[in-house]
């Protein structure tokens, strides 16, 4: 995906608030696309973790 | 006597084993073993995760209405190159961590823009990390700072999760409901974490990319050459 356009240089208050912005106006999509991911990767650690533990 | 005193001390504690047996070697280092590949896809599952919350928040920056799907299009075939990145850079950042510390923070600053650099710019595995070295270059201390105060942020919205899990131990002894416990509290605690770092880094990679090009376009004269001294008035 090509990004183009014009941006204006922000100091790092203004990049915090902007992407706090960003997060809370898209928070459904953000949600969902992290947890596709997160979710079954943990949840393998997870059953790895509880699996055969050979110590408990 | 001593069995009794073992058995009530170690289930305070799952790594302490509460009973005195003999345990194959051969069990412990498949154990350890699926730990290790298990580690490992989680952390490849944080930087898809990442790269698709990239994708999100830059649709959004450009106003679009962007979708869990449509996100996942985008990372999904960028997959490999994603995890030669995390192979070469997550390396290189544990080989700096090792040299006392200060060399792998300063590498993991410097190539904090490597993602959004590979899914928007079409740059792969070194490339990518070169093409974030050259944008942090010169705003290193705002990049760490900016970072820094995200990843608070972050650890705080997610507290609530992550909080709870470290008094798991304490609260049951049996280590497959605490250890279940714990995981759901984890995942939950990365999920709200993940997508406001990653929001930063994409909004860092767009303001370093509008610095470097607007440097750019500078003509070289204008940089740093005093004012030309004024004409001499002709007759």
């Amino acid at each position: 995906m090509a990004i183009t356009g014009r941006y204006e240089p922000m100091n790092v208050w203004h990049a915090y608030e902007a992407s706090l912005r960003l997060c809370f106006s898209h928070i459904p999509a953000l949600l969902l696309g992290v947890a596709v991911a997160i979710v079954p990767s943990q949840a393998l650690l997870l059953i790895l973790q509880s699996g055969p533990c050979p110590t408990c | 006597m001593p069995d009794v005193l073992t058995e009530q001390y170690g289930s305070l504690f799952w790594q302490q084993t509460p009973r005195d047996v003999d345990i194959p070697s051969g069990e412990i280092t498949t154990w350890i073993t699926g730990l290790v590949i298990g580690s490992l896809v989680v952390v490849l599952g944080l930087v898809l995760a990442t790269a698709a919350a990239c994708v999100i928040v830059a649709e959004g920056w450009h106003g679009r209405t962007p979708t869990w799907r449509s996100a996942w299009a985008i990372v999904g075939r960028r997959a490999g190159p994603l995890a030669w990145l995390t192979f070469v850079g997550g390396l290189l950042v544990v080989v700096g961590l090792l040299l006392c510390i200060l060399p792998g923070i300063w590498l993991g600053i410097a190539w904090s823009v490597a993602v959004p650099a590979l899914l928007f710019e079409e740059v792969r595995g070194t490339r990518a990390l070169e093409r974030s070295f050259r944008l942090v270059r010169h705003r290193w201390w705002p990049t760490f700072g900016g970072l820094l105060l995200i990843s608070a942020t972050g650890w705080l919205l997610s507290a609530p999760f992550a909080i709870p899990g470290f008094f798991i131990p304490a609260m049951t002894d049996d280590f497959y409901i605490g250890s279940s416990l714990q995981g759901t509290l984890s995942i939950l605690s990365n999920i709200i974490s993940t997508p406001i770092t990653a929001a930063l880094v994409t909004v860092f990679f767009f303001d370093l990319r509008a610095r470097h090009e607007l440097a750019a376009t500078l003509p070289p004269e204008t940089r740093q050459s005093p004012p030309p001294p004024p004409q001499s008035p002709s007759f």
